[in-house]
């Protein structure tokens, strides 16, 4: 039997809606942990959701709608951002044109880029963004490392220690910027 | 099971699956699990309890937004969807399959207005090609806004054309029926102002930038700007100030370069039958586009292209923006690109030898006297010989 998706049973009335109920949060709190900007994550998430309504016939045959949407939404704020980054870049160093090129031809893969929207303080603090995600995806949303390469695109080995590498991180972040545990 | 767990560090435990599904989310035989090795000492509690820390301080990070945004994004959902559905409903009603053709063609443009909500695609030459037919208008002799499907001309030597925020026009002044500012999808609708040799227009936009529109110049803009982006073309030459907004970028495309901004006055010079493209910037900053590369420009550079070589200089941008006064001045400048402007600003044809002279002049001349007056100053400096008959010139260098 083809997977259904729960979403388009008889039973719901506006599946779009529901679904937006549902995993809206989530879309957020995973952007948000991607970088700082509401309104691109925002566009991120609108776009998801009409590229869903556009294409229903396709999405009934997902089963695991959440993960679509997360990797989905990834994608398209990843889209977004590289496309913006041509612009703010222009406006944050004027001078550095050599950079701006290399961000054009990939720049996840520029350390120097992903420390650029590393955050300053807190729990988070040094995290590349892969890791932030990882992290994100793993112990706030708790997916399986299955999962996460899945929506990460990357090997389950890359996964492990990528989250490796960033509990460690954290384990100094904790030191230095104490959280209260009851 | 237990002994499994017996040596684990705080880092085992939190690359654990089961460790980490029973803290997310704990159940009676979880809770009394982990207990269990806790009272009978089987696992390291101090690595436990610091596993479950770290854990529990992710978890904090967790963001969340205000449920009043979360649904303020959905009215927004919504309401794109309902677009697409309309479209989508109207093609039921027509039966005939030309015509439902012709809808399909209109939803596929609605789609991507939607979808391809990104800044600027990246094939500058094709995007403006069904204008540039448009465009050629030798013939022209007032300066001409197409909007629609209405032409209106306008009489005089210049014109003073504003939109204002909900996209109704007044043209010197005077406005417009305010029906004529079309009420259904405003901000899709392209206008076209012509402006013929010989005279000068300026022009608001509906977010209140300003551009002055030299001779022998055609702008494609819309009546209302989208949410995201601003966008206009340009054939000539314009002096632009655009309205600072940061969350919608303005771009001035021509036929072969993009200029993006945010706000920012600046110049841009991209005539049909010129070889050279022209940006100078006044102030602000612009990031021009052009065979694939792109060049920043900071204030008072001057940005040349002419066939494959760009380069930038430093100028004194009041010598590329003066004519927006009616005062041409120029420095160095070879002698025939100034007597093709001239010949834009008096309409008339200046015909020049094949074999460019080499030579370069400096000065000021003030537009309002006429075309015979300046080329018989001109041709003094500029040792040419200049015939005239009826509206063509022609110049001969000796």
């Amino acid at each position: 039997m083809p997977p259904q998706n729960k979403f388009y049973s008889e039973a719901v009335v506006d599946p779009l809606a529901h679904m937006y109920e549902v995993y809206a949060d989530d879309l957020y709190a995973y952007g948000l942990s991607i970088l700082p900007d509401i309104n691109m994550i925002e566009d991120a998430i609108h776009d998801v959701f009409i590229d869903i309504y556009a294409n229903e016939a396709r999405l009934n045959k997902i089963d695991n709608i959440g993960l679509y949407l997360k990797t989905a939404f990834r994608n398209r704020l990843f889209l977004l951002l590289k496309k913006s980054r041509r612009f703010v870049d222009i406006i944050k160093d004027m001078n550095d044109l050599a950079d701006e090129k290399d961000s054009q031809s990939d720049w996840i893969r520029n350390e120097e880029d992903e420390n650029r929207l590393q955050l300053v303080n807190g729990l988070l603090s040094g995290l590349t963004i892969h890791q932030r995600e990882a992290i994100h995806l793993r112990f706030i949303e708790g997916l399986s490392l299955d999962e996460i390469s899945a929506i990460l695109r990357i090997n389950k080995r890359s996964v492990k220690s990528l989250l490796q590498r960033a509990i460690q991180k954290i384990r100094k972040n904790v030191e230095k910027f104490p959280v209260k545990v009851q | 099971m237990q002994k499994y767990y017996s040596d684990y560090t705080d880092m085992d435990f939190l690359n654990d699956d089961f460790f980490i599904e029973s803290m997310n989310h704990p159940t009676k035989k979880t809770e009394r699990f982990w207990s269990e090795l806790i009272d009978k000492r089987m696992i390291d509690v101090n690595e436990f309890i610091s596993a479950n820390m770290l854990l529990d301080s992710i978890r904090k990070n967790r963001h969340t937004v205000p449920t009043s945004r979360k649904n303020q994004l959905w009215v927004k959902i919504d309401k794109s969807r309902l677009s697409i559905e309309k479209k989508n409903k109207k093609i039921h009603l027509y039966k005939y399959p030309a015509i439902a053709a012709c809808c399909i063609a209109l939803i596929s443009v609605a789609i991507l207005l939607l979808f391809d909500r990104e800044p600027i695609s990246e094939n500058i030459k094709t995007d403006y090609s069904e204008f540039q037919n448009l465009t050629r208008q030798p013939d022209l002799s007032e300066i001409r806004i197409i909007a629609q499907d209405r032409k209106i001309d306008i009489n005089g030597p210049e014109a003073e054309i504003k939109y204002d925020s909900a996209g109704s026009v007044s043209i010197n002044n005077l406005e417009m029926n305010p029906e004529e500012a079309t009420q259904q999808v405003a901000e899709i609708t392209n206008n076209q102002l012509q402006v013929p040799y010989g005279k000068r227009a300026t022009l608001t936009l509906a977010d209140g930038s300003q551009l002055w529109v030299n001779a022998g110049t055609t702008v494609i803009y819309p009546t209302l700007f989208g949410e995201k982006n601003r966008e206009i073309f340009v054939e000539g030459e314009i002096y632009a100030e655009i309205t600072h907004d940061e969350d919608r970028p303005f771009t001035v495309k021509t036929k072969d370069m993009e200029v993006r901004v945010l706000g920012t006055s600046f110049n841009l010079s991209a005539y049909e039958d010129e070889t050279f493209n022209r940006v100078v910037l006044v102030d602000g900053v612009v990031n021009i586009q052009q065979d694939e590369t792109s060049t920043q420009l900071s204030p008072g550079q001057l940005y040349t292209h002419t066939q494959n070589a760009s380069h930038v200089m430093e100028v004194d941008p009041e010598i590329y923006t003066s004519w927006r006064y009616g005062i041409y001045i120029f420095k160095n400048e070879p002698i025939e690109n100034i007597l093709n402007q001239l010949g834009r600003y008096y309409n008339v044809k200046i015909h020049l030898p094949a074999k460019s002279s080499g030579i370069v002049c400096s000065g000021k001349l003030e537009l309002k006297e006429d075309i015979a007056h300046i080329l018989s100053n001109l041709s003094q400096i500029g040792s040419f010989n200049y015939g005239a008959k009826g509206n063509d010139y022609k110049i001969q260098f000796y």
